[in-house]
C-alpha cells in the first residue's frame, strides 16, 4: 500500500483469560531500521496511552521488543508498539486489540419439562445454570440423542440458560446434556436421560360441570381431560369451597388417584352455592401437576 | 457412558423397556388410525368414497405384515420382533417421502403434515426401542433400512395411491406391533 508498515505485533488479535499472564513481541522491520536508525530498544509499549513500565520489556535483538504481564487484567485494549527515534517525534509502530475473558464453567443444574401447550402439541422447555458470566461471546446448545440417533441442536434464542423442544416423543428414553464453547474453551453438563412422558405437566382439565344429585349433599361433576388416554392416565385434585368464603376443602387424594372425568362430591350442605376447581397430573405421580382448573360453581338442592 | 450397551440390561430393565415400547405401540396403533383417516380425507376422490378399498400394493423396501394371525402369534419372539424391526427400519423414511409429497399436493393441510411427522418421529423411536430390546435379549439385529418411496411417481393419482398404501401399511404394523409387545409384556413382568 502507500503506507508501508514499520512492524507489527504478534499476537495478533488474542483473546485471553482474565487474571493469566501474556507476553506480546513488536517486530520492526529491516527496511524501516535502516530508514529511520531504528533500534528496538528506542521501542515504548502503550495500553490506550498510558505507557507500560519499562521494566515490563525486553530487547530480543535488534529488530524485537517483548513485553509481559504478569496478570491480563492489567491489559486494555489497544495495546500498541511505537518508537521515540533521536530527536525526532514518538511514532506509532503497530497496535493489536486485547480481548479478556474466562472459558466456560460446566452448566450445572440441568432439568427438563414437558409443558402440554394444546391437545396434540407438546414443548420440552430445559433449563440450566449457565455459570459465571465469560465475558466473551459464548454459545450454549442443548443437545440431544436417542440410544441409535442423534437429533438436532437446540440452540437457544436470547437467553444462555433454556431452550425449547418442540419434537417431543414419549415412551422412547432421551438423554440430554449442555454444552458451552467460547474462545477460551469448552464445557459440557452432566448427561440427563429420562422418557419424556415422566416429566410432562398437563393442561388442566375443561369443559367443568357442576350438577346436582339426587341427594341435597351431593354435586357431580364431570370434565374433559385434554391429554390423551394413549399418553398418559390422570390422578386429580379436586378442591372447592362455599362461594361466599375464601376457604378452600380438598377431596382426598386417595379418592381421585384413578384416571376419571366424573366424580361425586359428598357431605356437602344443602341448597348452598359452592366453587369448585381440579387439576391433574400423571397417575404414577411421576411429572408435574397441571395449573387448577377454571372454577365452576353449582349448587345442592334443597333438603 | 452415556449411552448403557443394551446387552447388559438386567431382566428389570429389558422388562421396563418392554413396558415402555408396548406403550409406545399403543400410541402408534391409535395415531396410525388418526392417521389413515385424516391421510384419506385429504386426497379426494376416489379415496373419500366409503366403498374405496384398493386391492393391498406392495410398497418398495416395505415388508408388509402378510403372515397371517394365527402363523404369526405361532412364530418365536424373535422372530417377530425382527419382522417388526425390518419394518420399522423402513417405514420412518417412507413417512417422510410421504409427508413431502404431501407438502406438493396438499400444502394446506397442515394437521395431516402434522400427523405424518409425527408418525415418522413415533417409528423412528420405536425401532431405536425394539433395537434395544433385540439387544438385551441377544436376538439378531434387523436389516439396514431402505431409503425412501424410490423416483417421482408419474402422477398425482398414483402418489396419492402410493402414500395410501404407506399409511395403511403403517396402520397394519402398528396393530402388529402393539399386539406382538403385548404378548413380550406378559413374558417379562415387571
Amino acid at each position: 500500500g502507500l503506507v508501508q508498515s514499520c512492524g507489527y505485533i504478534i499476537p495478533e488479535s488474542p483473546v485471553l483469560t482474565l487474571g493469566s499472564n501474556f507476553t506480546a513481541l513488536c517486530i520492526l522491520n529491516e527496511s524501516c531500521l535502516d530508514f529511520g536508525n531504528i533500534h528496538a530498544n528506542q521501542i515504548i509499549w502503550k495500553i490506550k496511552n498510558s505507557v507500560v513500565p519499562k521494566e515490563q520489556y525486553h530487547v530480543i535483538n535488534r529488530t524485537v521488543s517483548s513485553v509481559t504481564f504478569s496478570d491480563t487484567s492489567t491489559l486494555a485494549t489497544p495495546l500498541t508498539c511505537n518508537v521515540l527515534a533521536d530527536g525526532q517525534i514518538e511514532q506509532n509502530i503497530y497496535g493489536i486489540a486485547v480481548t479478556l475473558g474466562l472459558p466456560p464453567e460446566k452448566p450445572e443444574n440441568l432439568s427438563c419439562i414437558v409443558h402440554q401447550m394444546s391437545k396434540t402439541k407438546f414443548i420440552m422447555t430445559c433449563t440450566w445454570n449457565p455459570g459465571r458470566d465469560t465475558f466473551l461471546a459464548t454459545d450454549f446448545r442443548l443437545k440431544s440423542q436417542w440410544p441409535l440417533e442423534t437429533l438436532p441442536d437446540c440452540e437457544p434464542q436470547g437467553v444462555n440458560n433454556s431452550c425449547g423442544i418442540s419434537n417431543v416423543q414419549f415412551f422412547v428414553n432421551l438423554e440430554v446434556w449442555v454444552e458451552a464453547n467460547n474462545a477460551l474453551g469448552k464445557a459440557e453438563s452432566e448427561h440427563v436421560d429420562f422418557d419424556p412422558v415422566d416429566i410432562v405437566k398437563p393442561l388442566p382439565p375443561h369443559n367443568l360441570a357442576v350438577n346436582s344429585g339426587e341427594l341435597p349433599t351431593v354435586l357431580k361433576l364431570s370434565w374433559e381431560n385434554q391429554i390423551s388416554l394413549v399418553e398418559m392416565e390422570l390422578k386429580f385434585n379436586i378442591r372447592y369451597r362455599i362461594s361466599d368464603s375464601p376457604d378452600w376443602m380438598e377431596v382426598p387424594p386417595e379418592d381421585t388417584a384413578s384416571h376419571r372425568t366424573s366424580f361425586t362430591v359428598q357431605s356437602l350442605k344443602p341448597y348452598t352455592k359452592y366453587v369448585f376447581s381440579l387439576r391433574c397430573m400423571k397417575k404414577d405421580g411421576l411429572g408435574y401437576w397441571s395449573d387448577w382448573s377454571k372454577e365452576k360453581s353449582g349448587v345442592t338442592s334443597e333438603a | 457412558s452415556s449411552t448403557s450397551s443394551s446387552s447388559s440390561l438386567s431382566q428389570q430393565e429389558v422388562a421396563t423397556k418392554i413396558k415402555q415400547t408396548h406403550r409406545l405401540t399403543v400410541l402408534l396403533k391409535h395415531c396410525s388410525e388418526q392417521l389413515l383417516a385424516e391421510y384419506v380425507r385429504h386426497q379426494g376422490e376416489p379415496f373419500s368414497s366409503p366403498d374405496f378399498q384398493p386391492p393391498a400394493m406392495a410398497v418398495p423396501g416395505l415388508p408388509s405384515p402378510s403372515v397371517p394371525p394365527e402363523a404369526w402369534l405361532a412364530l418365536s419372539d424373535g422372530k417377530r420382533l425382527w419382522h417388526l424391526a425390518a419394518a420399522y427400519a423402513t417405514l420412518p423414511g417412507l413417512l417422510g417421502s410421504v409427508r413431502r409429497q404431501q407438502a406438493e399436493l396438499n400444502p394446506l393441510a397442515s394437521e395431516l403434515h402434522r400427523q405424518l411427522e409425527a408418525a415418522a418421529r413415533q417409528c423412528l423411536g420405536l425401532a431405536g426401542n425394539l433395537e434395544g430390546i433385540m439387544g438385551a435379549l441377544e436376538l439378531p439385529g434387523p436389516p439396514p433400512p431402505s431409503s425412501s418411496l424410490g423416483g417421482p411417481p408419474t402422477s398425482a393419482f398414483l402418489a396419492k395411491l402410493t402414500g395410501y398404501h404407506v399409511c395403511r401399511l403403517h396402520r397394519d404394523w402398528a396393530m402388529r406391533s402393539h399386539e406382538a409387545l403385548g404378548l413380550l409384556r406378559t413374558k417379562y413382568p415387571l
